[in-house]
């Protein structure tokens, strides 16, 4: 079943406990500077969460030349296999949205890959800013609605 | 390491040296980390004598174990030194973002040593570390030092800096981070200043790892549980703030009003968390890891117009009913001038309102003050305020906190301080164990090393008498322990609303690998305190320091429900120190030092 | 699925996974210099050389390049052949690159000692001519490098010798490069690899420069791409996200 990791920025009050969480899952210790997801903090308390937003023609899959990102049809997710990226970093260049990076350190690109279907970023959100819900018609419009910015950014990679 | 580093960072202002040490493991098990490592690391290197504001005082900032994890609210560090608006230990705890960041760079500490000839700022950016010029920010607030240094160093780097107020060795200035989070009290950021120290900027790339990661986990998730389920944490504190206390506090006639001559204000609701959310608070906001969210993002309008941060209970006590005012726009637009110019609010306030008095009392004229400064004048206190930073016209006698005025005027009586430090928001003729609180704290004035306006007030964990003596100095004993190990661990007073000693022992056995129990973590406060204290003792202070000012004995509260009241501190003392297991002078016995190990 | 023996454990493995990925999902560790799971096997290094058993006949053969294809196949990842075999490979690599971590490291393994001639006094660090980076350019689409000349004056080039016209300066091939020969540097907005000079991209938010333009050409196919590095990239998506919200 497609899950759907769904952002919503307005009830973010940037603690950040999404990033602790994801590079803990990830990487074993708390270290924000490598976790798949990032808060951004703007003036007036505006706080926005920034992760993949597993696309479904993913502009990152489609430039790796190694198969290390691939998406699975089944759960919608885009998955990279950290043992065939050989860091060209063609994808951090692809993404339209920087929602990928390169760890010169790890050798390898890191993206969200939503943990695998237990996302902890959603786990230790304090505030229902992320939540990690069935893919109905409901959730996907308002993951739309989230990215609806993106489109027209989307629509000229497309072209 | 688990939880912490192992590593601290000295730097040598006068020489211009950076020094990278391992972390003393023995200190770090049994005085935990933050305010208690870094006031035993103080008290090895420093003679308690020292001036303040000379180049042989050091300024120390540490982080705790679970700074910068998972673990509940762990997003703080302090700023240990000497006070030089007590004389006495200092240890200002700040939250946002820079403690945490500080790990990321691989350290547990910094110690400032001696004095530069020039204003420098120390930029850390993992293991590269430099001291940098920073002559073109000196003079600047701390919202422009901050936005320059980081368009300067890295677009991602934290900044702790000092504004005008520090730089003028403002005995009250403090430090601000990540622009207005405040290690607020004692003017640790005089001594900044006096160091020609203007910020500490971070930026870490790396990790904290902990011993048992499964445990670790288990012990937060069980943590965060608690704290969503507890109404103040979950509820009260993200809604109204710490605001939510106007009207508690008023009702319970304890809001301390026109520098403690009365304990009810007719205006309370006026400034009431509920006002202040209708015409002033745009959302809250986090400190790092933190699922309470405090923070009030907030707007002044009107003559005050003004966009920032705060504020918060104490600071709308001591710019409002301390000084009279019920104007919350002009109580907010005075604590984001604290905030860019880098003054302690609490001791701002205070100090405005023993003006006001002494204006009343015919002892300050017009003429000196440069205002009418009768109590209710907002706009004199708004323009104070700005003016203390600068050390202009009156500000300069403003500048020297309450004590240091009042006495200046034969007066020092009315100076509503203890250890010449301010009291908060509490009047200790109406909440005893406040009173006793207030008297005992090792840094002076401060209702953040014992809160026991919890039980008396709002009933948590237990409900208590706030007019009874009876069993408080046991509860402030209990208080002032387990706040001390938890702000040694790096976590946030304000999760022990909904959590116990055991929850956050059990994060930091797990984090730390070193075993914890809820007593030792416990014992590590007792062992905390008693080095504080040890400290004051040999820096000059006594028994005679436990005091409150001479209102609290003589003048009964006037009138609402505590009507009559006066503080019992007297009375409840020798228990105090009984419990303490100090003599009657309040020096901690050879037994109690030998049982805690710093004999 | 196919059964198969590795080490005498009976397993059954997909139809034509190599001898390598048949062992790694059983949890046994075949050293490897020039392979990578990404790329392409070349079988240059020879170091995961393994002996099998196939209708009778012992033969030894590398473990990345060999599909499996028949039921019965039996597969022998170390014995005292295979053990001298792989010393001789670690020793010869070690010769061209002594202080690589990972080679001592083997070495060690091996009980092969830090002999004289590796601690000359003239030792340098050479390329192991493990083909990596042929692989890895040749993936990326650029095909820039390749292997010249024979024996001891054998190298990895780009066409001779001279800048390549296809190499995009994206620096998979010294990310890839299992003993950190290759040379790249980034200084003063200039990248300096392969005797190519690339200009660098400079972030329009940061500052920072990031990429060169060959290779944000390539990876957006735009030929005018946006500067802006992965972080403020995503600063400007959150910040443009953070502009429809309204708090309160």
């Amino acid at each position: 079943m497609e899950k759907v990791l769904l952002i919503s920025p307005e009830k973010c009050i940037g603690c950040g406990s999404c990033e602790s969480a994801c590079s803990f899952a990830n990487e074993g210790e708390f270290r924000p500077s490598l976790s798949r997801i990032q808060v951004f903090r703007f003036k007036m308390g505006i706080n926005v969460p920034m992760t993949c937003l597993q696309c479904e023609d993913a502009p990152c899959a489609s430039v790796c030349k190694t198969g290390a990102l691939v998406r699975d049809d089944d759960t919608g997710v885009v998955n990279i296999d950290s043992e065939k990226c050989i860091g060209c970093r063609m994808c951090v260049m692809a993404c339209p949205f920087g929602n990928i990076s390169y760890s010169s350190e790890k050798k390898t690109s890191i993206k969200c890959d939503q943990c695998a279907g237990d996302p902890q970023c959603v786990e230790f959100c304090p505030t229902g800013a992320l939540s990690y819900i069935p893919a109905e018609k409901d959730s996907l419009d308002k993951k739309k609605a989230f990215a609806a910015r993106f489109a027209t950014i989307v629509e000229e990679v497309e072209k | 390491m688990f939880g912490w580093k192992g590593k601290v960072l000295r730097v040598n202002l006068t020489e211009g040296t950076i020094v990278t040490e391992s972390l003393n493991t023995k200190d770090a098990k049994e005085f935990i980390g933050a305010r208690g490592l870094a006031t035993r690391y103080f008290f090895k290197e420093v003679d308690p004598a020292v001036d303040p504001l000379s180049k042989e005082n050091k300024l120390l900032f540490a982080t705790g174990p679970l700074t910068g994890t998972l673990a509940t609210s762990a997003g703080r560090y302090d700023v240990v030194t000497k006070g030089p608006l007590t004389g006495a230990i200092a240890a200002s705890n700040s939250g946002g973002f820079w403690g945490p960041e500080l790990k990321y760079a691989g350290f547990d500490m910094v110690i400032f040593e001696g004095s530069s000839p020039k204003p420098v700022y120390l930029y850390i950016y993992n293991d590269e570390i430099e001291l940098r010029d920073a002559s073109h920010v000196w003079g600047k607030n701390t919202h422009e030092t901050t936005d320059t240094l980081m368009s300067e160093t890295d677009s991602e780097a934290k900044v702790a800096c000092i504004g005008p107020a520090g730089e003028n060795l403002v005995k009250f200035a403090c430090i601000i981070n990540d622009k207005d989070r405040a290690a607020g009290r004692s003017g640790v950021g005089a001594v900044m200043g006096s160091k020609k120290l203007k910020a500490v900027v971070v930026r870490g790339t790396k990790g904290i790892k902990v011993a048992d990661k499964e445990e670790f986990i288990s012990a937060v998730k069980s943590a965060r549980k608690k704290l969503k389920e507890h109404p103040v944490a979950s509820q009260g504190l993200p809604t109204f703030g710490t605001n939510v206390l106007v009207g508690v506090i008023n009702s319970a006639g304890a809001l301390p009003t026109r520098n403690f001559r009365e304990a009810i204000y007719e205006g309370a609701d006026k400034i009431s968390a509920e006002t202040f959310n209708s015409q002033n608070l745009i959302t809250n906001k986090a400190c790092m890891g933190c699922m309470i969210g405090c923070g009030r993002v907030s707007k002044s309008s009107g003559q005050y117009v003004g966009e920032g941060e705060g504020p918060e209970y104490e600071t709308t006590w001591s710019f409002g009913s301390q000084c009279g005012v019920d104007d919350l726009d002009a109580i907010t637009k005075a604590n984001y001038i604290c905030n860019e110019l880098g003054l302690d609010t609490i001791t701002m306030g205070s100090t405005i309102g023993c003006a006001m008095e002494l204006y009343e009392e015919g002892l300050v004229s017009q003429e000196e003050a440069g205002y009418k400064l009768s109590f209710g004048n907002a706009e004199a206190m708004v323009k104070l305020t700005e003016q203390t930073a600068y050390r202009k016209g009156f500000g300069n006698s403003l500048a020297e906190g309450s004590y240091r005025l009042a006495s200046g005027y034969g007066r020092p009586d009315l100076s509503m301080s203890v250890k010449k430090q301010e009291m908060p928001a509490y009047d200790p003729r109406a909440l005893q164990g406040m009173g006793l609180e207030y008297a005992t704290s090792n840094r002076g004035g401060c209702h953040v090393r014992g809160y026991l306006t919890s039980p008396e007030v709002l009933g948590v964990p237990v409900k208590l008498d706030p007019a009874s003596t009876e069993e408080k100095p046991k509860f402030l004993k209990i208080f002032q322990d387990l706040t001390a190990a938890l702000d040694s661990s790096g976590t946030c007073l304000f999760t022990t609303f909904g959590l116990g000693g055991a929850d956050i022992a059990a994060q930091l056995a797990a984090a730390t690998g070193v075993d914890y129990s809820e007593e030792e973590f416990m014992k590590a406060g007792d062992r905390i305190w008693n080095l504080e204290r040890l400290f004051n003792l040999e820096a000059g202070l006594s028994a005679e320091d436990d005091n409150l000012p001479p209102r609290m004995f003589e003048e009964p509260i006037p009138a609402g429900p505590m009507k009559g009241a006066l503080s019992k501190v007297y009375e409840m003392l020798p228990e105090y120190y009984k419990e303490r297991g100090w003599d009657a002078e309040g020096v901690p016995t050879s037994e109690k030092l030998k049982e805690l190990g710093l004999d | 699925m196919i059964e198969i023996v590795i080490d005498g454990q009976k397993c059954y493995v997909e139809k034509g996974i190599t001898i390598l990925e048949a062992a790694k999902t059983m949890g046994i560790r075949i050293p490897t210099k020039c392979y990578h799971p990404g790329l392409s096997p070349s079988g240059s290094c020879r170091l995961c050389s393994v002996e099998i058993k196939e209708m009778g006949r012992h033969r030894i053969v590398m473990s990345c390049m060999f599909p499996i294809e028949n039921p019965g196949l039996e597969v022998i990842t170390f014995n005292e052949r295979i053990k001298k075999l792989r010393s001789f490979i670690v020793e010869m690599l070690l010769l061209r690159s002594p202080d690589d971590p990972s080679l001592k490291a083997l070495a060690r393994e091996y009980g092969i000692e830090d002999q004289p001639s590796h601690n000359s006094y003239t030792r340098e660090n050479k390329c192991i001519l493990c083909g990596l980076c042929i692989s890895a350019c040749e993936a990326s689409g650029s095909a820039a490098l390749s292997f010249i000349n024979r024996g001891h004056e054998r190298e990895v080039a780009t066409p001779f010798d001279e800048p390549s016209l296809t190499c995009t300066g994206c620096g998979a091939c010294a990310e890839i490069c299992p003993v950190n020969f290759i040379e790249m540097e980034d200084k003063d907005g200039v990248r300096f690899i392969w005797g190519k000079i690339f200009a660098l991209a400079k972030c329009r938010i940061c500052g920072k420069y990031f990429a060169t333009f060959e290779q944000l050409a390539a990876a957006t196919g735009n030929d005018e791409p946006e500067l802006l590095c992965m972080r403020c990239k995503q600063l400007e998506e959150a910040r443009i996200i953070g502009h429809g919200i309204t708090t309160g």
